[in-house]
């Protein structure tokens, strides 16, 4: 009997699982602030380039996420918040997190500004070093403008040194 | 009767030009050396051919010899326009390269938002920008808040016999010191002093925030620089709101609002004339008008409803009008929340706080506490005299660093502006409203390029059209050197071309 509780045991969470999700709309940070009335105080998922820095506060602290270009303020603990390992900057394309958290509109905690705080926080997809290759073509410039320069600097100045002699 | 220009008159302003490009040239210098730094090879290279190209053309411009008979206010006023269109070109040319930017139209947009302390950006993907090129954003609001013109009559103008001249066609007025070039020098050493100051409590806040030493001290130097020159760049796309912090926002305030008070009031207390700070008109206008914006803006969101705690209403309008009204541009809420959730009470106290702006002689724009000041006092003095009998001597006074009898001169000048402005801000008002912005957007789009303020309702953005792009450029360049050195190289240019 235990053989066939187990099963329908699972079924009973995928089913609960996939309700759940149902429920928490998937949204970009551009739907909440234009459709902020009708999100506010609601379970959203998100998902977003984690970038810049994770600014700690005591047992909790920010990051920031751009989703589909806004970036939008994540509050969450520091044990969710340690899952990011990369963030993005010039260097690096930070992870990818997927936040289901409640989204404020105006957020009575934090002063009035538009925040989601995080019940759950999953890197989705690792951050990857932004490869940048040194640029033939701006190397091939500088090797033909900086002789030029310097050539002109010294010109100029050892005309200001004759004329500044001649004229005493 | 206008003459028509000489050889002599193009070769001056050339020459002064020059002196004012290889200023440019040599702040490249900042820039590379912090990618040097962080190992930014290729941005290294962007500024490093940048910074050439700007010294051949600076060179080139200043080895022609000045030979005016004299240095008149028309030279003061061309070289002072010429030079910040030109700075604006060559500034361009790290942005362009950099591959941050749609065109070079864009880039353009940058640096003259960022020369004039509007603040309005177009740079794409502005989180994964390198050091360096942030660098130059903040340090392009920084020297442009000061002046360029200031910043080469400081260092590479040893003759001051145009010096003044060039000094009021960057539409500072204020001085400091009898002497045009100490004055430009007091004003560097204000804000250098400020500078050391300003970048370590922002650093210090950064830290306490959370964020690392390196990191706060990059983020310190830069907001400083854009707060103090009221730019408000950021280096975040989020602007302040990145930081999701009372304590950095009201440091940032500080700096912003110290940087929107009047150098010669800045040198007025140094040298201890405190009582400087309540009896000055400027001061004094802005407080009123300041007042009379916030309640607005505040009477109008608590009915909106959006807010529900008292101290978040406050943050978000306080912050919000005085960056509006100190033309700085810092903002703790999204383009689009103004819009959409700020109704129409709240954005028209903005987009009034925009235009009167702060105080003249400093780093912010608009019409000017002291302007508005001088024009209320003058519709009282005209009142009075017809109250009294008509051979009474009705005299006016305001106090400005001294008392000064109000006068019919100072009262055009006033008007002069006031009114350019106006005329600019209806121009932009209708060629926005052409590119598909309603009202209250092309209104508060416009009042924050006309005041050099750069909050945006949303309206300037990389997609917004090409025309529109333009207009604002010009229009930020106009309303930063307040009209008449712009006059005068249209003049210039007109009596240049026509035929006799």
């Amino acid at each position: 009997m235990k053989y066939l509780s187990v099963p329908w045991l699972v079924i009973a969470l995928l089913m609960v699982g996939s309700v759940t999700a149902a429920t928490h709309p998937r949204v970009t940070a551009d739907q909440l602030i234009a459709e902020a009335g009708e999100y506010n105080g609601r379970t959203v998922v998100i998902r977003g380039e984690a970038f810049g820095d994770i600014m700690t506060r005591g047992s909790m602290g920010w990051v920031n996420v751009l989703s589909e270009g806004v970036g939008i303020g994540i509050w969450a603990d520091t044990n969710q918040l340690a899952k990011i390992r990369l963030l993005g900057s010039y260097r690096y394309r930070g992870d990818i997190a997927e936040v289901t958290g409640i989204f404020n509109r105006a957020c009575s905690q934090h002063g009035g500004e538009p925040d989601i705080h995080a019940l759950s926080l999953d890197v989705v997809e690792a951050g990857s070093p932004i490869a940048r290759p040194l640029q033939a073509e701006k190397i091939r410039l500088a090797a033909a403008l900086v002789p030029i320069t310097v050539i002109g600097v010294l010109s100029a100045t050892r005309r200001r040194v004759k004329s500044n002699t001649n004229s005493l | 009767m206008i003459r028509r220009p000489s050889t002599h008159d193009y070769r001056t302003i050339a020459h002064y030009t020059g002196k004012v490009m290889i200023g440019i040239a040599i702040l490249f210098s900042l820039p590379l050396a912090t990618a040097l730094v962080f190992q930014e090879w290729n941005t290294a290279l962007d500024f490093a051919n940048s910074l050439c190209i700007a010294l051949l053309v600076g060179m080139g411009l200043s080895l022609i010899p000045p030979r005016a008979r004299s240095f008149t206010w028309l030279h003061g006023m061309v070289v002072a326009s010429l030079s910040w269109m030109l700075a604006t070109v060559l500034g361009a040319l790290p942005y362009y390269f950099s591959g941050h930017y749609r065109s070079f139209l864009d880039a353009a947009f940058d640096v003259m938002s960022g020369y004039t302390t509007t603040g309005l950006i177009l740079i794409q993907d502005l989180d994964h920008v390198a050091n360096g090129l942030n660098m130059w954003r903040h340090v392009l609001t920084y020297v442009g808040g000061q002046g360029m013109v200031v910043l080469a009559l400081t260092f590479l103008v040893k003759e001051a016999g145009g010096g003044v001249k060039m000094y009021i066609g960057e539409a500072k007025d204020e001085r400091l010191l009898p002497s045009v070039v100490h004055t430009a020098r007091a004003i560097w050493w204000i804000s250098l002093v400020y500078l050391a100051v300003g970048t370590m409590a922002h650093w210090v806040a950064g830290l306490l925030i959370g964020l690392k030493p390196i990191p706060a001290f990059l983020h310190g130097l830069w907001v400083y620089m854009a707060g103090w020159s009221t730019g408000g760049f950021a280096p975040s796309s989020m602007n302040v709101m990145y930081y999701h912090s009372t304590l950095y926002e009201t440091v940032t305030a500080l700096f912003f609002v110290l940087g929107s008070f009047n150098f010669a009031l800045h040198w007025a207390v140094w040298n201890g004339k405190r009582r400087e700070v309540y009896r000055n008109i400027e001061n004094l206008s802005l407080t009123a008008t300041l007042t009379l914006t916030f309640t607005l803006a505040a009477v109008g969101l608590i009915k909106a409803g959006v807010y529900t705690e008292p101290l978040a209403v406050f943050r978000r309008v306080f912050y919000m009008i005085i960056s509006g009204h100190t033309t700085t541009g810092f903002q703790n809420l999204y383009a689009r929340q103004l819009l959409l959730e700020w109704g129409p009470l709240p954005i028209t106290a903005i987009t009034i706080a925009m235009l009167i702006g702060a105080s003249a002689c400093s780093t912010a724009g608009g019409f000017k506490g002291l302007r508005v000041g001088i024009l209320v006092k003058a519709i009282i003095q005209d009142t009075r005299r017809l109250l009294v009998p008509e051979s009474a001597v009705v005299v006016e006074k305001f106090h400005h660093i001294r008392d000064v009898v109000l006068e019919d001169r100072h009262v055009r000048g006033a008007a002069l502006v006031v009114v350019s402005y106006v005329a600019l801000f209806g121009i932009g008002v209708v060629l926005t409203a052409l590119s598909g912005a309603s009202m209250p957007e092309a209104a508060f789009e416009t009042a924050s390029v006309t005041g050099n303020v750069g909050l945006s309702i949303g309206v300037t953005n990389p997609q917004m059209p090409a025309y529109l792009k333009l207009w604002y450029i010009v229009s930020m360049w106009i309303a930063r050197l307040e009209f008449f050195s712009v006059y005068a190289l249209i003049g210039f240019i007109f009596a240049g071309v026509r035929r006799k």
